[in-house]
């Protein structure tokens, strides 16, 4: 067993994203590291099928993966600041709910964090704390699993990929505003009513607050700023262009599988870069 | 000193030679003129001219012989009164802020000295007068209530002296007599006559009593602030005096330079003359007639005369005149040290000074500092430029400095800076200007023919200035009001000291006509001082809606203050209209001086405001308003902030003594969020500790012992050895926390009571605290709030955004701290009659005990009531999984609970109404029929929860039976053991996970195994799962263990095989079969339709198949022309071969 938190003895943890990279470290860690923790660091504002695969790793793990965070999720803090949204410039959003949670939880004890780098990914930068408590380790480097060993542990497991790679490359917020225009088109079409939620949060409003109905703040927060979780345009307006979005991202597509024709689909939607944004994507998200 | 001083022609006539010289009586003349011009040297210079015969007088005369026909006059006057030898009584004096009896008699005390030595009583005919008059101005200075010396008594020796021989009464500095009358330190009446009488009564009686004064300005500027009649009256007076402009050109001032300066070297005279020529020459084409004589220019050497007439005109202008003159002339760092470096050597031409040293003397050194902003703002564009002009040469430095000057000095007429004036101050500059222009410094002007160095401004302020004065004297005061720069606001001290606790009071300008909104309950002033500034009655206050308020205190000035406050509020509005206007913002010259101007304005706006504001000089009212009225109670004005203490005393009685500056204020910083935060979340998680478990000496822990520990709100209970929120229960910690918190407690106490009713809403318990007569800060009340919820806890729901809070947990406090409006709570009371039995039936059921603060003060509260039961089983049920929550697998009563407990909003509402009919049961009835059902509903709830709670591991105990089903009876064990005999790495992808998830040994909980394995077989967590999930499970299940059952048969049947053939196998694996390197074994197994089936194990010989193959493939392609596609004749043949397998078994 893992030592009790608080005691000063070692820990070994390890961080899932509900991607599948850190989701195959946790399996491949299973066998290896008996003492380990998991932890997932909850927004609350996750995708259902993000819900549902960590409750599937769970089980496959044996082990409950802590949820930190549980309580002050995304509507807490958008409560806290009176509906004032994280944007690139104010990333309250990483601040509150993915560091100041984590680094709570593994306080002062000397700690080994296990980071799901693949063996393939020479230039990625993970979440490496600064803390001195901490050590990093790369497992995946450390012994050679690249991105076909991570989907065969995923496969041998038998918990496969969560369900959003069909439609979105990473995990995350549900109005996460680094996601894609084609991506929040994808929103809108799996998850209508959290579409809906982030058109509302777009106005400064919490739907279904409470039995009283919405919490409107926009009358509070930075009033009369227009905020819009996609560059240069309401969702409303991202929505109305839906057509054109998807064809310009299909032409993306297929431009890439044309470059790369042996890549998976999964791989060909992570590349596809679509030529209306260009943003870096929130690393620390991806935790 | 009458050496030092010259007069230049034409100098002022000297009394007796004019108004009384020939004349029987005497005369009165004012003389006026500037600072520095040399008017007290002037009336050294007339004492010695009417002094007693010897060198003094002498001395003067000669000096006087520049002008013979004066010196002629004064020789005349002497010989007229008979005074050649005496000369006459001379009373010089100077004046100090003090009234003008003083300052006479100091004169006559003087002339009387200078004629008979000490006074003695019988020193002359009216010396005990004067030694009377002395004794009285002396008492008068130490004692202001005595009267000085009386006129007439001065007159009556004044005329005695004069019956003598003339007296020559000469007052300098005037003007300070003048002032003191302004300023009201003297009776006007008195000083007004004895100057009309020192005037009159000489010619009336004609004795001869020259008066002269000197001042700087004439009367009337002095007298331009008094009132009319006074004016009128000082009028006449000045009627009596013959006024004297005491002016001197720049003509006369370059007079006096050329006669300070002397050559003695006749060598050297020589070459000056003859450098002075051409220079003379083109002073006249200048038009600078006084300079137009070689010898006029020689004699300003070693100033340029350029030099010589920006120097006059500087002076004249900027400065003192002759003051100023002299100390540039004086300085040893200008003309010694022009003297010592630069020898005028014998070669031509000779050196002179020019413009820049002026420069560097006046503007460089500060010297000199401008007294009017006007002439501020051109000489400051002007400085600043020359002093930021760096990379200069010399000679463009020079030549800039030149401009400089000029640029001061004038702005047209002849003596400009143009390229000939400047070629006079500054030979060879041509070339040199046209770098300064390169360089941006300098900018022709041509339609003024001139450089300049400033860039000036062409925006017309003074007619802004005039019109916006216009516009502003049209509006009404209370748009004055409206449009005054904001007030700082306020602190109580003595109040906020003693209370530790801040009072700000914010303060506005009003009309006394406004109606005025008083301040809201949350803003974060404590009151809302009022200065009427058009009245003397206290405004109208408006009621709130909500009825609570911040007191409102209203100032009410004296009328004549006001008139000083408007007038000064009206200029500064005027300044900052120009100020505003686009042509001043546009153009930083005019900016830069109309800032000037209003800061200037707004520093007397400021002292306006301290003389009708200032505590002392005002009256105060505290106003109160209520629903039906206001009343105003008037406050006692003392010292310093003293009146709002006592309004603050009055509207805060009950404040209570919170001593923690970072908690105890409107506004947290970030740190005192934090550690409020901390404090908080303790005050929830562990409410049972000692000090909540905050240790250390953090902020949080000073908060702790301000608010809770001090006053007594959290207890340690020595009989449960837990620490609790409550009022304290000893008597004397009871009194500490009366004093401290009662009046709080008391208000909280009665807002829960109010809860009963209705439910309330945070924001209006913030105000109730907020408001007088609490009026506690708002970094505290949220604290307060979550103690009495605390304290109160089994009583008390919270409500956020109208839905049921089970819990009130620290996150939800952080959000109630931020927005308490979205929060609401309600009091359920203890149950009593039938719901009283139905709660105690529940609780001993459910097991639950009440832990709460009221249970503990009073032994007949320890029965739970419906927040407890409700809190707990809403837990519970939001606890379960969502197969749980979902499923249609449970029993009537289970699954009927959990809806009733998930679709639940109102606590008593569940548990009395919907639960009860969700079992069946009757409602439980509010009054005293009987519910005979109370244990039936306990039983059959705690039953409905265990099955809820128990349903997901039932799940699993069936899927496991399932498994052992599938499996031949096999148990967990030894299916994990058989599936890890398979090799797993040659698996088809499709059953591998399964079978490796069978195999799996990371677990020791059966139940946490089969989870796995459902997980893997639903590819979904048995959590997730809905009934269409498990209804699948439980047929895929049987098939999947079925294909692992096979792929055991075929290693049991390879093994023995491998046995059979010694051993020559090496190496299982496949779902197929098992293949090696030589060998390759099939399990071929046939079903036929009559059930029965046949298996057998097939081996494969690697080297024997090729032929077989071939022969296969042949007979393929046959049957394939018979029946038409390949696959058909696949299908025949294996079917063939399938049935005679089966027909060789039988």
């Amino acid at each position: 067993m893992s030592a009790a938190p608080g005691t000063g003895a070692l820990r070994h943890i390890c961080g899932i994203s509900g991607g599948k990279d850190s989701s195959a470290l946790a399996v491949y860690l299973r066998d290896r590291a008996p003492e380990m923790e998991y932890f997932f660091c909850d927004t609350g504002a996750e995708l259902p099928e993000t819900y549902e695969f960590l409750t599937r790793l769970e089980v496959i793990l044996a082990k409950p993966i802590a949820r930190l965070n549980a309580d002050r999720g995304f509507d807490h803090w958008f409560e806290i600041f009176r509906g004032a949204l994280p944007s690139p410039q104010m990333r309250w959003c990483t601040k509150n709910m993915k560091i100041k949670p984590i680094e709570s939880w593994i306080g002062d004890d000397p700690t080994v964090s296990y980071v799901a780098i693949r063996a393939d990914e020479s230039n990625r930068k993970g979440y490496v704390s600064t803390k001195p408590n901490i050590e990093s380790r790369f497992p995946f480097v450390e012994d050679g699993i690249d991105h076909d060993g991570v989907m065969r542990i995923l496969e041998d497991a038998g918990i496969g990929l969560p369900a959003y790679y069909e439609w979105r490359t990473r995990s995350g917020c549900y109005f996460c505003f680094y996601q894609r225009k084609a991506e929040w088109i994808g929103l809108a079409d799996r998850h209508p009513e959290l579409f809906e939620r982030a058109v509302a949060i777009e106005q400064k409003v919490l739907q279904d607050a409470g039995v009283d109905g919405d919490a409107d703040f926009g009358d509070q927060a930075m009033k009369g700023r227009q905020y819009t979780w996609s560059g240069g345009e309401s969702l409303v307006q991202l929505r109305a262009r839906r057509d054109e979005i998807l064809a310009r991202h299909d032409t993306a597509m297929a431009r890439t599988a044309k470059q790369r024709p042996s890549l998976p689909l999964v791989e060909a939607l992570a590349d596809v870069l679509d030529d209306d944004d260009d943003a870096e994507p929130c690393t620390v998200c991806a935790l | 000193m009458v050496c030092g001083w010259r007069p230049a022609p034409p100098g002022p006539p000297p009394p007796g030679g004019g108004g009384g010289g020939g004349g029987g009586g005497g005369g009165a003349w004012s003389l006026t003129g500037p600072y520095g011009s040399g008017k007290s040297s002037l009336g050294v210079f007339l004492d010695s001219l009417f002094g007693p015969a010897g060198d003094v007088r002498d001395l003067a005369l000669r000096i006087l012989e520049e002008s013979p026909d004066t010196a002629a006059s004064v020789r005349l006057a002497h010989s007229f009164h008979r005074t050649d030898q005496s000369g006459f009584h001379r009373g010089l004096a100077t004046a100090c802020r003090e009234p003008l009896a003083h300052t006479v008699l100091r004169a006559l005390h003087a002339a009387v000295q200078r004629s008979f030595g000490d006074v003695e009583p019988s020193g002359f005919s009216t010396s005990k007068n004067l030694i009377f008059a002395l004794e009285d101005a002396a008492a008068s200075v130490r004692d202001p209530h005595r009267a000085g010396p009386a006129p007439d008594v001065l007159l009556e020796i004044a005329l005695s002296l004069a019956a003598d021989r003339p007296l020559l009464l000469m007052i300098d500095e005037f003007g300070k007599n003048l002032e003191a009358v302004v300023e009201g330190a003297t009776p006007s009446e008195s000083d007004l006559y004895l100057l009309q009488q020192l005037a009159e009564a000489a010619d009336g009686q004609g004795l001869p009593i020259f008066t002269v004064t000197f001042q700087h300005q004439s009367f009337d500027d002095y007298l331009a602030v008094v009132d009319s009649v006074q004016r009128r009256e000082w009028a006449k007076v000045r009627g009596r005096f013959e006024e004297i402009a005491y002016v001197e050109s720049p003509a006369q001032i370059r007079s006096l330079i050329g006669s300070a300066l002397e050559v003695s070297d006749e060598q050297l005279s020589k070459r000056i003359l003859s450098w002075a020529r051409p220079q003379a020459r083109a002073m006249k084409a200048l038009g600078v007639d006084d300079l137009s004589a070689a010898s006029s220019v020689a004699s300003c050497w070693p100033l340029r005369p350029i030099t010589a007439v920006v120097l006059s005109e500087l002076c004249r202008r900027y400065g003192q005149n002759e003051r100023t003159l002299f100390s540039f002339l004086a300085d040893t760092e200008v003309m010694a040290r022009f003297l010592a470096s630069e020898s005028p050597g014998t070669e031509d031409p000779i050196p002179a000074l020019g413009l820049d040293a002026v420069y560097d003397y006046f503007v460089g050194n500060g010297n000199l500092v401008p007294e009017t902003s006007v002439s501020n703002s051109r000489w400051r564009e002007i400085s600043t430029r020359i002093r930021d002009a760096h990379g200069l040469s010399e000679k463009q430095l020079r030549t800039a400095k030149a401009v400089a000057m000029l640029n001061l000095v004038s702005t047209s007429g002849a003596v400009r800076a143009s390229a000939e004036v400047i070629e006079l101050a500054e030979p060879g500059s041509a070339a040199v200007l046209r770098e300064l222009e390169g360089a941006g410094l300098a900018t022709f002007r041509s339609f003024a023919d001139e450089y300049r160095i400033w860039q000036g401004t062409d925006v017309d302020l003074q007619l802004l200035l005039e019109q916006a004065r216009q516009q502003v004297g049209k509006l009404g005061v209370a748009e004055i009001a409206a449009s005054l720069p904001s007030l700082p606001a306020a602190v109580a001290s003595r109040h906020s000291a003693q209370n530790q606790c801040l009072r700000v009071f914010d303060r506005r300008f009003v009309s006394c006509r406004d109606e005025v909104e008083p301040l809201d309950v949350f803003s974060h002033y404590d009151g809302l001082v009022v200065h009427v500034i058009d009245g003397d009655s206290p405004p109208v206050v408006t009621a709130t809606a909500g009825g609570a308020a911040k007191p409102t205190v209203a100032a009410i000035a004296d009328p004549d203050e006001l008139e000083g406050l408007s007038a000064a509020a009206r200029e500064v509005l005027s300044l900052q209209r120009v100020l505003e206007s686009d042509e001043v913002k546009s153009d930083w010259v005019a900016r830069l001086e109309m800032s000037e101007r209003l800061a200037s304005a707004q520093s007397g706006f400021g002292s306006a405001l301290f003389s009708a504001f200032f505590e002392g000089s005002c009256n105060w009212f505290l106003i109160d308003r209520q629903a039906d009225g206001q009343q105003v109670a008037e406050l006692q004005a003392g010292r310093g902030s003293s009146v709002l203490s006592d309004a603050a005393d009055l509207a805060y009685p009950d404040t209570p003594m919170v001593p923690n500056e970072m908690l105890n204020r409107a506004h947290l910083t970030a740190q005192g969020a934090k550690a409020r935060r901390l404090l908080i979340e303790a005050m929830i998680e562990s409410p049972a500790e000692p000090q909540l478990g905050l240790s250390g000496s953090g902020p949080e822990v000073a908060m702790y012992k301000a608010v809770l520990g001090h006053p007594g709100l959290h207890v340690f209970d020595e009989t449960t050895g837990e620490a609790r929120f409550a009022l304290p229960t000893s008597a004397e910690s009871q009194a500490e926390s009366q004093e401290a918190a009662g009046p709080v407690w008391q208000a909280l106490e009665a807002e829960f009571e109010r809860a009963k009713a209705a439910k309330v809403n945070l924001s209006e318990i913030h105000a109730v605290l907020a408001s007088p007569p609490i009026g506690m800060k708002a970094g505290v009340v949220p604290v307060m709030i979550v103690a009495g919820l605390l304290a109160r806890k089994d009583l008390i729901a919270v409500y956020e955004h109208g839905t049921f809070k089970p819990q009130l947990t620290a996150d939800l406090a952080e959000r109630m701290v931020k927005n308490p409006s979205f929060f609401e709570i309600k009091h359920f009371a203890d149950s009593e009659g039938p719901r009283h039995s139905a709660v105690a039936a529940l609780q001993a059921r459910l097991g639950l005990r009440r832990n709460s603060a009221v249970a503990q003060l009073n032994s007949s509260l320890r029965v739970s009531n419906v927040l407890v039961l409700v809190s707990d089983l809403v837990s519970r049920v939001r606890r379960l999984d969502n197969y749980v929550k979902r499923t249609a697998r449970l029993s009537p009563d289970a699954s009927a609970v959990r809806d009733a407990v998930l679709s639940a909003v109102e606590p008593d509402e569940l548990l009395f109404k919907s639960l009860p009919a969700a079992l069946g049961l009757p409602e439980v009835p509010i009054d005293d029929s009987p519910y005979p059902q109370a244990e039936t509903l306990a039983a059959r709830l705690a039953s409905a929860l265990n099955t809820l709670e128990g349903a997901h591991n039932r799940l699993l105990g069936d899927a496991l039976d399932l498994l052992v089903a599938s499996s031949g009876g096999a148990s967990w064990a030894e299916v994990v053991e058989r599936a890890g005999a398979i090799d797993a790495d040659a698996l088809d992808p499709a059953i591998r996970p399964f079978v490796l998830t069978l195999a799996n040994t990371g677990t020791d909980d059966e139940l946490a195994w089969i989870a796995m394995v459902a997980t893997v077989v639903a590819n979904k967590s048995p959590a997730e799962w809905t009934d269409a999930d498990a209804s699948r499970f439980w047929r895929v299940l049987p098939e999947q263990m079925a294909a692992v059952e096979r792929l055991l048969a075929l290693y049991g049947d390879s093994e023995a095989l491998e046995r059979s053939l010694g051993g020559s196998s090496n190496g299982v694996g496949a779902t197929a079969g098992i293949s090696g390197e030589s060998l390759s074994a099939l399990r071929v197994s046939v079903t036929r339709s009559d059930g029965r089936e046949h298996a057998c194990l097939v081996t494969v010989a690697a080297d024997g198949s090729a032929s077989a193959t071939g022969v296969l493939d042949e007979a393929i392609t046959k049957v394939e022309t018979e029946v038409g596609s390949r696959r058909q004749a696949e299908s025949l043949l294996l079917a063939l071969l399938g049935q005679r397998m089966t027909g060789a078994a039988q």
